[in-house]
């Protein structure tokens, strides 16, 4: 005759287990969550100044940003007051210069050697919401167009 | 902390009954068992969140110590990369100091020496690896973490030292804006 008993599963030592790796996951996890801008550095066979005609450059000094693109008047836009102004009317002039060429994807930056890194990818996220998606870091070494780098 | 056993804690509760209890008020209910089975629940459903978002991760990217990352829109997941870090006063490579900064501000010329030559041994090794598999020699992507607020000088000379040394897919590592 079978006769039933009851069960009592024992769940300390899982509990035990759950203990110890859930603070350890929350623990290790990142808060900060880190992505990239991806570029490709010219090898010297493919070092070149660009030559596509509606590429606009885009000047960073200390004191402006200045838009040239070729058949489009200059735009200087400060480095004074609201961040989001300034960010506004460069992504404007940026996308006043895709417009004449739509196809184009490509901008140039031109920082100075004292511009800081943070101002750089400031420039290549306004870049990217105006659709230039692949960047080229002109060189400071020269003040003619010789692209250094370029982002994809 | 860890549990010895539920049971002792049962054996706890079966004492430690209300006043009411005492008074005999629910004596035939019979022995108070502790239920774990809820908090069971939440625990392996909190596990398998975390375990399945480190999974979705992708590649874990370490900050390197000193340098805080600029923040951007970009969305690119950060691809298994070797790591040049560009700190205030340093840069590194895999997390070893290459060269002070202080020192390139004497040295002239876009090549960063002792980057160069750590790059190269970092080759050495990628082609040891790669001819023990019997593969041929693909060199890693590298993801550089500058400090946001390093001169574009800086940044300048190690691009040009990675593409002098052969690394030409890089890319630039950044704190996702919200």
């Amino acid at each position: 005759m079978r006769r039933l008993v009851e069960a009592d599963i024992d769940l300390a030592p899982l509990m035990n287990v759950f203990f110890a790796i859930v603070p350890m996951l929350l623990l290790s996890a990142v808060s900060l969550q880190i992505t990239v801008i991806r570029l490709g550095l010219p090898s010297d066979a493919t070092a070149a100044p660009i030559e596509e005609i509606h590429v606009p450059t885009v000047r960073v000094a200390s004191e402006s940003f200045t838009v040239q693109c070729p058949g489009l008047p200059d735009v200087v836009v400060a480095r004074a007051g609201d961040a989001t102004t300034q960010r506004d009317l460069l992504c404007s002039a940026l996308r006043a210069s895709k417009a004449i060429a739509v196809d184009n994807q490509s901008v140039q930056i031109q920082p100075s050697s004292t511009t800081r890194y943070h101002e750089i990818v400031w420039v290549m996220d306004c870049a990217r919401d105006a659709g230039l998606t692949e960047t080229a870091l002109l060189s400071t070494g020269d003040s003619t167009d010789d692209s250094t780098n370029e982002g994809r | 902390m860890q549990l010895r056993s539920t049971r002792g804690l049962t054996r706890r509760l079966r004492g430690s009954r209300s006043p009411s209890a005492r008074l005999g008020q629910s004596a035939e209910r019979g022995p108070v068992t502790l239920r774990l089975n809820s908090f069971m629940d939440i625990l392996t459903i909190l596990l398998l969140f975390l375990l399945k978002s480190f999974v979705a991760e992708g590649e874990s990217v370490t900050p390197t110590p000193g340098v805080s990352l600029p923040y951007s829109a970009g969305r690119d997941t950060p691809p298994a990369s070797i790591v040049v870090g560009i700190s205030n006063d340093a840069i590194l490579l895999g997390g070893q100091t290459v060269s002070r900064i202080s020192d390139l501000h004497a040295s002239d010329g876009l090549i960063i020496a002792p980057l160069a030559a750590a790059l190269e041994q970092v080759r050495v090794q990628q082609a040891e690896q790669a001819q023990l598999r019997g593969e041929e020699l693909a060199l890693r992507p590298v993801s550089i973490q500058g400090d946001r607020d390093m001169e574009f000088m800086l940044l300048e000379r190690v691009m040009a030292t990675l593409a002098e040394s052969g690394y030409e897919t890089v890319s630039l590592a950044v704190v996702e804006a919200s």
